[in-house]
């Protein structure tokens, strides 16, 4: 791997933003509905043991990188060599490609249910990743500004969740545990889905400054999404009742619907409109990921292969047209992304290590 | 043989060119004179050469030539101690003849066998007095403006800071008008790494001319292509001896009332240097005041166009009525309509400031008026419209830095296109785009949102908001100078309590 | 320059699709500010859109449209048909369903009006007494009828004695387990007069009863957290010359209830404490002495404890639960389950009302 000169690299604390802005996407829209379908609610507590998780997962992938001394692509080449390692490179390149196609396509879906029905899918996602190319282009440093004022700028959304507490019942929650263990469980894994994405350490890693210090910022970050989730959850519990939960779709949005301002009589079009600058740096740094794996594994110059991928997720999105696809896309894309991190991080960190002592006996 | 239109790599030609083909190329100006003398007492002929309208003829009559005919003159040595005149040059150089005729000095040459040339400055020195500052104008705090004289402006820095650690650089830029541009920065406080970026910027500029302060600042862009100005420009001596202080680089140009400051951020267009004379919340007030307008400015018309095309939703229903009723006789969409009124409003403001003072302030009243009343009467515009049009251009026009004003009316534009495509979400599409465009942007190699992104939250004391001046210990962290305290900061007193 | 070339090919392809977003310009619609459902006969729905035309004088003209049809999908189509802009729904402030159509079931429509993104969640739901067409053709107000209503019925929570209502609160509580929800009722009174009259109850999404009203203020204080509203004491013991009761006027300032459940089975206990602070607006007896007060405090408790326990029985006996019993009682176990609750253990809860009323002011006078 050619080092990465200084002007690229970014201060560490950025990671914080990196982190937290890749994980809220267009999940926060509708994960309530999720976590609801087996654990009721009790679900907040799934949303706190998956956020748990996510922090196990992190420190393993710290671990990781640093024993591999390198990112991603550098950990395959020591655990497989260089050829198999590709071929698990290519599945990355997949995940993220998917990743891409998932978070825009649900927030494009959100646009056309929501405000404008005949919204162009293929117009609005060339725009989009004209935008993109726009933004990856000028590499970290730029992405990462883009996840610091997605992650700011819409902050302010959050008061507006005050709205809703006039005719919010917090006894809702109550009584607490009244679901199973195992429905808890299930719920957690489905949440752990909705927080996908912070995988992307493993190829932002080189790409930091004292990249070891930033741990901390990549857990606070961690736990801020975590936070936010299980306060949005808390919030919808309180202002739906369960089974009109489960007839919403986008909870959030329909939270919004109560916002009243002197000025503003519908809050959920600024809103989602406002969404664009959270989904924006989260498809910013998927793309990034996806082309610099790609770039990594090929003698492509990253320029070239995120045309590539770009070109690709363009021409897959399209494919998607009805609720059941963007679904079962959802689904697809979670389920992959459970496993790669659930299981195949562990035991290539397993493997790493066995190689490490193997070559050095050798 | 006309080098003057060749670069700086001709020099070797020019310098071979003999004192007779110099002669005879300056001798077809109408303007050059030379005249033959004789001293009296010595019988020592010579001749002057200048270009009468460069020259002081008084200096000439008074000083020169009573000096040179009514006492013993030999030859060059007895110059100096014969004229009273501080800046006598001799030189064999034939070179400097062209430079030196057209910068207003005096060529006294002695016979042809002695190829010697003095030059004596006879430079009349034509220009205004310093006036006023009236792009940057403000209440209180000094009223001296820079002038187009860099000598005059010079001194007005050098009376700030008379320090040694003040230097000035200087060049020549513009391969036809051999511009002096001087670059200044305090020694040993500002970063060299900023003074070298500017140095070798100005050293690598290739245009033929420099009229003005603003062909250095878009000829030295980070990005020429981008509609923000990345270097401040200011006509106020006492800012630049500010930012000078703080440990930034400024340009000075001959020629021009404006110096030049870099590296620059976003936010410093939108303070103005009065902030500085004002009490601290004051202040601070008037910035978040600013920074709102220019959001309202920008987005209002887009916002009016995205509500009125897409989200009828949004509308209060209170304002419903209002809308409707003064919107109903009109027959172009929200979109043209908005567009219609855009463009007037920049016509009016164009025309104002094309047209003299007087003539320009009556257009203003007459034209905002009068086409304003006449066009929502006939039923092109809403009256609601035409609202937040004029607001948003007065609040365009509150941004203390003039370039960044003519920025924020551009940037309208697109907006409202975008605003016509997607509504709301066009608007945020657009916003995106900007904030994109401005990660990208640099300022002398630094990041041009800073500190903003990347985010220093110790500079942020005097970026949106201005902290008292004790809490203003540091200089600005992006600027990396090598000093990093203003002064040392003194613990405060303990605090008396109430009854002691 | 290349991406330049790009970016601008992408624009202009995006300006040439742009017809691919609708666009709704304000004043080529017909917002509708009022809808209104009728049974018309056993099987056919009326609807009727009301929509304010704005006049150049900006005086407002209150148009309606009525459609017949067998469901309200079906009803949104025809008055989509008969008008002349395109209708929209963004606006909408009332709905309207007729008393007859309320008994037969309004989850139809307050599922299509959940369902359509454009209709916010503060939409005012109401049973109007006769026909909701009647109400929506009249012409209340400077501001258009939608305005009027929606602003009678603000008025009327704020100040008054109905219980907080909108379309999302509707939803919660048919959708919650233990609760069954509730709807002011409205009648008209003239031509540009309407007035509030009781509150509809609801078994699942049927109307099965109506709080007259005057016990609004009675019901209000079980239902909402805080509530304000006035009540009419007349003191029986005391008695002007010309025979007349005396009564008082009182405003309670701040009403809050606390219901305690015991969770336990057989019979379930519920404990509903009610404290109100109020001040007397009105008194026609003679002079107000601390004593007076007192009595008037005393009646009034009695008046709210006879009126609240008169309510909760009838509830019970009807299986209604408009105050959330069982939701209450649900946070409470485990495992809680709405089928037993609804058949065996609601039917006989043991109510037990505690009210507590303090008046602080008695006005400007003594």
């Amino acid at each position: 791997m050619q080092a990465i000169p200084e002007r690229r690299k970014i201060s560490p604390f950025l990671v914080f933003f990196l982190i937290h802005s890749i994980q809220v996407g267009g999940g926060v829209l509708g994960f309530q509905r999720v976590i609801a379908k087996n654990a009721g609610y009790d679900g907040w507590i799934s949303v706190i043991i998956a956020g748990i998780f996510t922090h196990i997962l992190v420190f393993i992938m710290y671990v990781l990188l640093d024993k591999s001394g390198g990112d991603l692509v550098s950990a395959h080449t020591l655990a497989f060599g260089k050829w198999i390692g590709k071929i698990f490179d290519t599945v990355f390149v997949i995940y993220f490609s998917l990743l891409v196609i998932t978070i825009l396509r649900t927030y494009i879906e959100v646009l056309q249910v929501w405000m404008y029905p005949r919204l162009s899918t293929f117009i609005f996602a060339l725009s989009f990743f004209i935008l993109c190319y726009y933004f990856v282009r000028g590499g970290v440093r730029i992405i990462a500004g883009t996840a610091f004022f997605g992650t700011l700028l819409p902050s302010y959304l959050l008061l507006t969740f005050a709205f809703t507490f006039p005719f919010s019942d917090y006894r809702n929650i109550l009584p607490v545990f009244d679901h199973s263990l195992k429905d808890i469980l299930i719920s957690t894994k489905n949440m752990s889905l909705t927080y996908l994405g912070y995988e992307a350490i493993l190829l932002l890693y080189p790409f930091i400054k004292n990249a070891k210090k930033s741990q901390k910022y990549a857990h606070w970050g961690l736990f801020t999404t975590t936070a936010v989730y299980t306060l949005i959850a808390l919030i919808s519990f309180a202002f739906f009742s369960e089974k009109q939960l489960e007839k919403t779709v986008w909870a959030t949005l329909s939270m919004w619907k109560i916002v009243e301002m002197p000025f503003v009589e519908r809050f959920e079009y600024i809103g989602i409109a406002n969404w664009c600058l959270v989904i924006l740096p989260n498809v910013c740094i998927t793309l990034w990921c996806a082309s610099r794996i790609l770039k990594r594994m090929t003698p492509l110059k990253h320029r070239h292969s995120l045309v590539i991928i770009i070109l690709i997720c363009l021409s897959t999105l399209t494919l998607f047209t009805t609720r059941t696809q963007v679904n079962f896309l959802n689904d697809i894309a979670g389920q992959i992304g459970f496993y790669i991190n659930f299981i195949y991080i562990p035991i290539l960190l397993v493997l790493v290590i066995l190689m490490k002592k193997v070559r050095k006996k050798s | 043989m006309f080098s003057i239109f060749k670069n700086k790599n001709s020099d070797k030609t020019k310098k071979k060119q003999s004192y007779e083909s110099i002669k005879s190329e300056i001798e077809k100006s109408a303007d050059y004179k030379q005249a033959f003398y004789q001293n009296p007492f010595t019988g020592v002929k010579f001749s002057l050469h200048f270009i009468t309208t460069l020259i002081d003829g008084k200096i000439l009559q008074e000083d020169v030539l009573p000096s040179l005919l009514s006492k013993d003159f030999h030859d060059f040595d007895d110059l100096k101690t014969l004229v009273p005149i501080v800046d006598i040059q001799v030189s064999k150089d034939e070179s400097q003849i062209e430079q030196k005729l057209f910068n207003g000095y005096t060529m006294l040459t002695m016979d042809a066998s002695n190829r010697k040339f003095a030059f004596i400055a006879t430079k009349n020195e034509m220009g205004r007095k310093v006036s006023q500052p009236e792009v940057e104008f403000s209440v209180v705090g000094p009223k001296e403006a820079f002038v187009e004289s860099m000598s005059d402006n010079l001194n007005l820095l050098r009376k700030r800071i008379p320090i040694k650690e003040l230097t000035v650089e200087e060049f020549n830029i513009g391969s036809i008008t051999h511009t002096r541009v001087a670059l200044l920065y305090l020694d040993g406080l500002t970063d060299e790494a900023n003074v070298n970026t500017m140095r070798q910027r100005l050293q690598n500029v290739n245009f033929d001319q420099v009229m003005d302060s603003s062909f250095i600042e878009q000829l030295i862009a980070d990005n020429s292509l981008s509609p923000f100005p990345q270097l401040l420009d200011s006509e106020r001596p006492d800012r630049v001896a500010s930012v000078l202080v703080e440990g930034k680089v400024a340009v000075l140009v001959d020629g021009s009332p404006h110096a030049l400051i870099g590296p620059t951020t976003l936010v410093e267009f939108f303070n103005a240097y009065e902030d500085y004379f004002l009490n601290f919340l004051v202040a601070s007030f008037f910035r978040l005041v600013r920074v709102f307008a220019v959001a309202f400015s920008i987005l209002i018309t887009p916002i009016y166009v995205a509500a009125l095309t897409y989200h009828y939703e949004l509308i209060p229903k209170d304002l419903m009525a209002t809308l409707v009723t003064s919107r109903q006789e009109i027959p172009l969409p929200p979109i043209l309509e908005a567009l219609f009124l855009e463009l007037t409003i920049e016509l009016l403001r164009e025309a104002g400031a094309r047209l003299p003072t007087k003539v320009g302030q009556t257009i203003g009243i007459v034209g905002g008026i009068v086409i304003g009343t006449a066009s929502v009467e006939a039923g092109l515009t809403s009256n609601v419209l035409l609202i937040l049009v004029a607001l948003a251009a007065l609040a365009s026009f509150t941004t203390p830095v003039y370039r960044m004003g003519n920025t924020i009316r551009i940037l309208r534009f697109p907006f409202l296109l975008f605003a016509q495509l997607w509504g709301l979400l066009g608007i945020v599409f657009c916003f995106c785009f900007l904030m994109g465009h401005l990660l990208y942007l640099t300022s002398l190699g630094r990041p041009f949102l800073s500190p903003l992104y990347p985010p220093r939250l110790r500079d942020l004391k005097d970026a949106l908001i201005r902290f008292p001046f004790n809490k203003q210990a540091d200089r600005p962290q992006y600027l990396r100078t090598n000093k990093k305290d203003r002064f040392k900061f003194q613990e405060g007193k303990k605090k008396l309590d109430i009854d002691e | 320059m290349k991406k330049v070339l790009v970016c601008g090919i992408a624009m202009v392809l995006s300006f040439l699709s742009s017809g691919c977003v609708e666009r709704e310009i304000l004043d080529d619609l017909y917002i509708e500010t009022g809808k209104g459902y009728d049974l018309v006969e056993d099987n056919t729905i009326r609807g009727t859109a009301m929509f304010p035309v704005y006049k150049p004088d900006k005086s407002i003209e209150n148009m309606t449209l009525s459609a017949e049809a067998t469901s309200t999908r079906e009803v949104l189509e025809t008055l989509a048909r008969m008008s002349q802009q395109p209708l929209v729904r963004g606006g909408l402030d009332a709905v309207v369903i007729g008393e007859e159509l309320a008994k037969k079931g309004v989850i139809d429509i307050a599922d299509s009006l959940q369902r359509d993104p454009s209709i916010g969640a503060r939409v005012y739901m109401m049973v109007s007494k006769g026909d909701a067409r009647e109400i929506l053709q009249g012409q209340y107000g400077i501001r258009g009828n939608g305005m009027y209503i929606s602003n009678l019925l603000k008025q009327n929570i704020k100040r008054r004695e109905l219980p907080e209502t909108n379309l999302h609160m509707f939803l919660f509580d048919y959708y919650q387990l233990g609760q069954t929800p509730y709807l002011p009722i409205i009648r008209k009174i003239s031509d540009n007069t309407l007035k509030v009259d009781g509150i509809a109850l609801f078994h699942k999404d049927k109307m099965v009863d109506t709080i007259p009203a005057e016990d609004m203020f009675f019901f209000k204080i079980l239902v909402d957290k805080i509530s304000e509203g006035s009540h009419v004491v007349r003191l029986d013991q005391e008695q002007k010359r010309d025979g007349q009761k005396v009564e008082a006027s009182i405003t309670s300032l701040k009403a809050k209830h606390k219901i305690k459940v015991t969770y336990k089975k057989n019979p379930v206990k519920v404990t509903i404490k009610i404290k109100i602070k109020g001040i007397i607006k009105e008194y026609t007896g003679e002079r107000l002495t601390p004593k007076k007060i007192t009595d008037i405090e005393k009646t009034m408790e009695k008046d709210i404890e006879d009126k609240a326990m008169q309510m909760l029985t009838k509830f019970q006996k009807i299986g209604v639960d408009p105050i959330g019993i069982g939701q209450i009682q649900k946070h409470g176990v485990r495992g809680f389950d709405i089928k037993e609750w609804e058949s065996k253990l609601y039917p006989n809860v043991q109510f037990n009302v505690e009210p507590d009323v303090k008046i602080v002011e008695g006005g400007t006078v003594e």
